[in-house]
């Protein structure tokens, strides 16, 4: 949309890096803050790191920039190992959580900057010295250009010359976008960087950087906690939970088949029903002396957890029941509608389909019933149980390894 | 505060009156107590002070007659009192940058290294709380021409020892010197607060936009970052300056020939200890007008400069 490829196909896009992290652990004093995370984003792809705050998403990239140096592990970017390379000598652009924009310096400034870092000599960027030695001019128009031509492609050309105190938030987001792009990035990361936008302007801005990492190719690393963000933008997703790497693939996978329970409630709204249940000895998971899926290899006995997503979720009458429950609420969303439910010892479950199918419920007792292939189950630990013989989740669980 | 009430009725009437009454006693008993007090603690003596500064007054003369500008005619006129301006003016030019120059210095000493940071955050603050007459025995100690540490070292190194203040052309160097030692440590302390107060991934961006050297840096973040700070370290070092004084009392006395007469002591001899009011409170008043057109060349020129937001 908006023009932006066309823009960008007159900026020649230099190699898009791949980028490996192998086994990288990271602590301030007693807390490990990531722990021994390994990924590798392939050229060009867009890669987003989701998880919930403070789960060491922007220490991650911060690692990958160059910013901050694992206690073990390797970076490497294109095949080099720059793991102990600082960031200024990494070549990486980064879109930082806060934006940090030189505040002193107008938009078209703040965009020239990493271009006069890099194409002038320390001698030419002499305070007016600097300006009469030879080649200087030559550079400064040739940069004066290209931050015209990325103010231009990303609609902030009428803006260069302000301040960023004198801009909105959405302004200075597309700054700070402006100055990590301009350098033709071969690896790009961005930490957060619409979580400072409103809504609708986020729904629209992420559709730009969509359309600007097509235009551009480069390999991009998007850090977000808004799963939906991860979701909807990029090739695969990678979730980080405490520190520790739990998945990475495309988004079908980790949202219909994750491997962990905390991947499976992280992703996905309304999150996930958890019901806990205990294996019996014919392999069948019980709840409430009833049992709800079968085919498990668990010992007998075993405590496991049942998920269920809000959709999966059926509303019906007694007779088909697999499980009673209490309707409290339905709520209108406009597309959806959500049905908040207990179960038999009080917990809340969700429940979430067309606002047709809840039309004309009222609070009281209901039946609950869902397709067994549908269910997600994970042991005690929080790994994914899957039951046997089931060919489906056995061929999905194929493609994904 | 009557120029606010007389002017309300000229307003269009939005708000019923009754309720801008209200708001306006109200506000009125909230700033009441704080205005009378600056009434009678700041403006009313410099109100008599301009008063004095028109008059004949001295000490124990019977007698007061309206001179009109007369005693600013003289004042402007009189050799020590010209002496005693340059010699500040000088004072000031040499104390300010150097004491804003080093206490920016070792303020970024201090935050690049980790150890012993705690150390010279309280040994340099430590001319700011010590008690300047006591601190100033001390300095005389250390200039003393004969027995001082200073010459004695200087003779050690095998250099020629130097008369610190008993020779005109030495005296107000040194007194700036101890100008120095006072103010450096108050100014490193404001820019220790000044640097802990810029946001760090500033520093993050200069890294990643490749800004490799220490100057970069500097030239990139911390220098236009501390543009406020520097307005008010300046600001506030300048007025120290001028108002220089404890030094000159116990060292000097403004000797040897006028060669450390400062402002504050010239004012300080004609109204104690010559006696002479009125030329006093027109040296004062001269004194004041000139430090306030400092200020507010600072607050507003420089202001528009440093401040972002
Ligand atoms: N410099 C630091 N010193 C100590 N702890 C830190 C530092 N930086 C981050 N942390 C801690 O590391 C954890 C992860 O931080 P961060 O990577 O910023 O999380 P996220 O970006 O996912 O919200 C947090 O618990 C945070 O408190
Ligand atoms: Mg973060």
């Amino acid at each position: 949309m908006s023009g932006l490829p066309e823009s960008f196909a007159a900026i020649e896009g230099v190699e898009p890096a791949r980028l490996e992290l192998d086994g990288v652990s990271k602590s301030y004093g007693e807390t490990t803050v990531l722990d021994r995370v390994s990924l590798t984003v392939a050229r060009g792809e867009f890669v987003a790191l989701v998880g919930p705050s403070g789960c060491g998403k922007s220490t991650l990239l911060k690692m990958v920039a160059g910013l901050e140096f694992p206690d073990a592990g390797h970076v490497r970017i294109a095949g080099t190992d720059v793991t102990d390379v600082r960031a200024a000598d990494r070549d990486v652009a980064m879109v930082l959580q806060s934006y940090a924009l030189y505040p002193h310096l107008t938009a078209r400034q703040n965009l020239a900057l990493p271009l006069v870092m890099r194409r002038l000599t320390g001698r030419q960027r002499l305070p007016f010295v600097g300006r009469f030695l030879p080649g200087t001019r030559a550079q400064l128009a040739a940069i004066g250009a290209d931050v015209e031509k990325a103010g231009r492609a990303l609609k902030i050309d009428h803006l260069l010359d302000r301040k960023p105190a004198a801009m909105s938030g959405g302004q200075r987001q597309r700054v700070a976008l402006g100055r990590a792009m301009v350098r033709d990035p071969r690896l790009f990361l961005m930490d957060e960087p619409l979580s400072n936008l409103d809504a609708s302007l986020r729904v629209h801005t992420r559709a730009e950087i969509v359309d600007l990492h097509k235009a551009l190719g480069a390999t991009t690393v998007y850090v977000t906690h808004d799963q939906e963000e991860a979701l909807g933008m990029a090739d695969r997703v990678a979730i980080l939970h405490r520190g520790r790497l739990l998945q990475v693939a495309s988004p079908e996978i980790v949202y219909r088949d994750p491997s962990r329970i905390e991947v499976a409630s992280f992703i996905g709204s309304p999150s996930i029903g958890l019901i806990e249940a205990v294996i019996d000895d014919r392999g069948r998971a019980i709840v409430f002396d009833r049992p709800i899926a079968e085919g498990f290899a668990a010992q007998a006995g075993a405590t496991v957890r049942v998920g269920i997503r809000p959709e999966h979720l059926r509303i019906g009458g007694h007779d088909d029941a697999i499980l009673p429950a209490r309707l409290d609420r339905t709520e209108f969303l406009g597309a959806d509608a959500l049905a908040h439910l207990r179960l038999p010892d009080g917990a809340p479950i969700v429940a979430k389909a067309t606002p047709e199918i809840y039309r004309g419920f009222v609070p009281g007792p209901v039946g609950l019933a869902w397709n067994a292939a549908d269910l997600l189950v994970f042991d005690a630990a929080g790994d994914r149980l899957r039951p046997r013989f089931d060919a489906a989740t056995v061929t999905a669980e194929r493609a994904h390894v | 505060m009557s120029d606010h009430a007389l002017a309300l009725p000229a307003l269009p009437a939005v708000a019923p009156r009754r309720r801008v009454d209200h708001d306006d006693r109200a506000a009125l008993s909230l700033v009441g107590p704080i205005a009378v007090l600056m009434l009678l603690l700041l403006l009313a003596p410099t109100a008599a002070m301009i008063a004095l500064s028109l008059t004949d007054a001295e000490l124990g003369a019977s007698t007061i007659t309206f001179v009109g500008l007369d005693a600013y005619r003289d004042v402007l006129g009189d050799r020590t009192f010209l002496i005693s301006a340059k010699n500040t003016a000088l004072y000031v030019a040499i104390v300010t940058p150097a004491s804003v120059g080093l206490g920016l210095g070792f303020a970024l000493l201090i935050e690049a290294g980790t150890e012993l940071r705690g150390f010279f955050r309280s040994a340099y603050f430590l001319p700011v709380v010590s008690l300047i007459t006591a601190m100033a025995t001390v300095w005389q100690y250390l200039m003393h021409p004969a027995i001082g540490p200073i010459n004695l070292l200087l003779h050690v190194v095998g250099l020629p020892s130097i008369n610190w203040l008993g020779s005109s052309d030495n005296v107000l160097g040194s007194l700036a010197l101890i100008g120095i030692w006072q103010q450096t440590g108050f100014d490193m302390v404001l820019f220790l607060a000044g640097l802990g107060a810029i946001d760090r991934t500033l520093y993050d961006a200069a890294e990643i936009d490749g800004a490799r050297s220490a100057v970069d840096r500097f030239r990139l973040v911390t220098w236009p970052m501390l543009g406020p700070t520097l307005l008010f370290v300046v600001t506030i070092t300048m007025i120290n300056a001028v108002k220089v004084f404890e030094t000159v009392m116990t060292l000097t006395q403004g000797g040897p020939a006028k060669a450390s007469e400062v402002l504050l002591w010239t004012i300080y001899q004609e109204g104690f200890v010559f006696l002479h009011l009125g030329t006093a409170s027109a040296m004062a008043v001269i004194f004041v007008a000139v430090l306030l057109v400092l200020i507010v060349f600072q607050t507003r020129v420089m202001d528009r400069r440093v401040h972002y937001g």
